[in-house]
């Protein structure tokens, strides 16, 4: 029935949900409603990225894609759009065998600001092709680094705190 | 932990891709949807919203005093101090309240004597601000009233002190306002003592523009700019806030609405607000029916 690693499963999905709702809440309190702010990063979308990498049994792209779309709606934004390239994005980044071995840092780094890119990139594009008016190129720019520059810190706080990482295959066992 | 699923992940990696393909086009075809009828994909945004953000208003409201409290964490230094001042601006208040008491009463007085009746439509619901937009580029908040207050679609909503925004979006139970500032705004004003008519933009920043001034000579910073009422957009005579000449000698509005601390709105009841109730359809040239009558006419003679 459930066993320890359904149990786990469930848990890590509960936890999504639960941050994805802790952060859309945080980001609508109606503290400062003056203009100008800077945009923060898509904690959401950043959290997916870690845990797929990891433990792609905790991101289940229904749950990703929906919680996605959520954020979409209540934050204003052309409803779909961004959750569509979302689960294109973390559907590209979830690794197809296990055995993969551990990969720096950068590299995962890397691959994830080339994938974030070109999501913002599609998004222009789309958005522009369907006369949608947008913001200005630099607020996008923004958004782009304040993400890379929170990555880090949501991958250390996902393998510290929570403790999803990458399992270890039978090849390192031996070894 | 090891796992041993490659064999079962080569068989499900088509079927999976088929799904993240179907998913995909759904998602892209609700982004569709909402380009070709947005109307009806914003009340579904509306419905969402209204579903899932004001049960959360038990925490919503005391979360954000707290976190303006620990916003303003700088000024406790000087906590003495601003007592002293806020003293001082209390007794100033009492004093100017004293003075608006004996004009109302004199206002009163003399419109009775005229038989001068005020606009009863001119009405108001309060609403609580609930939730901002969560997104920097879009400046608009929720208030916890909705349809079941009788909330309608663009009526105004002002803060006591100023014009805040136009109500663009009602679900049962909330009501999203687009602000001012919003980049999708745009309110037809006078600006007195001149008389001069234009347009009140909103671009995203803390000073909207004042566009399509026809003699800018007559426009002066520290001018008022109050609603026209053109167009049946909004009633007349509500204050907006006062002209400024920015950086780049371009006109703004400094608005007199406490964007910084928006709690209350008061959500006018106006009758000029038109409801949006089709999809925007194409206004095509009036049918000539006039023209066959009086063929009937000269049939029947």
């Amino acid at each position: 029935m459930i066993d320890g690693l359904s149990l786990r499963r469930l848990i890590h999905w509960s936890l999504l949900t639960l941050f994805a709702g802790i952060t859309i809440f945080m980001r609508i309190l109606p503290v400062d409603l003056r203009p100008g702010a800077w945009p923060g990063p898509d904690l959401v979308l950043l959290l997916c990225f870690a845990w797929v990498m990891r433990r792609p049994d905790f991101v289940p792209l229904l749950l990703a894609g929906l919680l996605l779309l959520t954020a979409d709606f209540i934050y204003m934004h052309p409803p779909g759009l961004w959750a569509a390239l979302g689960v294109l994005a973390i559907e590209f980044l979830r690794p197809n065998r296990i055995d993969e071995s551990e990969t720096p840092f950068m590299f995962e780094w890397f691959e994830v600001a080339l994938v974030l890119g070109f999501m913002i990139l599609a998004n222009r594009f789309i958005l522009g092709l369907f006369a949608v008016p947008q913001h200005s190129i630099l607020l996008e720019f923004i958004f782009y680094m304040m993400n890379l520059a929170s990555y880090p810190i949501i991958v250390i706080m996902s393998v510290r705190v929570l403790g999803v990482r990458r399992p270890i295959s039978a090849a390192e066992l031996r070894r | 932990m090891a796992r041993n699923r490659n064999s079962s992940d080569e068989f499900f990696r088509p079927i999976r891709r088929i799904l993240v393909g179907v998913f995909v086009v759904l998602l892209l075809g609700i982004f569709l949807f909402w380009r070709i009828d947005s109307p009806r994909v914003e009340r579904l945004r509306s419905n969402i919203v209204d579903t899932l953000v004001p049960s959360f208003d038990w925490l919503l409201v005391p979360l954000a005093t707290v976190t303006g409290m620990i916003q303003d964490f700088e000024s406790y230094a000087r906590i003495y101090q601003q007592n002293q001042e806020l003293r001082r601006d209390l007794q100033q208040m009492k004093a100017w309240k004293e003075a608006a008491l004996q004009l109302e009463q004199e206002n009163a007085k003399l419109r009775d004597l005229n038989k001068v009746r005020l606009d009863p439509k001119l009405t108001y619901i309060t609403g609580v601000v609930l939730a901002d937009s969560g997104s920097p580029f879009r400046q608009s908040v929720l208030l916890n009233v909705g349809h079941r207050d009788g909330i309608v679609d663009g009526w105004p909503t002002t803060d006591g002190l100023g014009l805040v925004g136009r109500i663009s979006g009602v679900g049962e139970n909330s009501s999203r306002v687009v602000l001012l500032t919003d980049s999708n705004s745009r309110i037809p004003v006078t600006i007195q003592p001149s008389g001069e008519r234009a347009l009140l933009t909103g671009n995203n920043s803390s000073l909207p523009r004042l566009d399509f001034i026809e003699e800018p000579e007559n426009v002066r910073a520290g001018d008022r700019v109050i609603t026209s009422g053109d167009g049946g957009v909004f009633p007349p005579g509500l204050l907006v806030g006062q002209v400024v000449l920015a950086n780049d000698r371009s006109y703004r509005a400094r608005l007199s609405a406490e964007y910084e601390r928006l709690e209350f709105l008061r959500v006018l009841r106006s009758p000029h607000a038109a409801p949006l109730k089709d999809t925007g359809a194409l206004l095509g040239p009036p049918e000539p029916e006039a023209m066959i009558e009086p063929a009937d006419e000269a049939a029947n003679d």
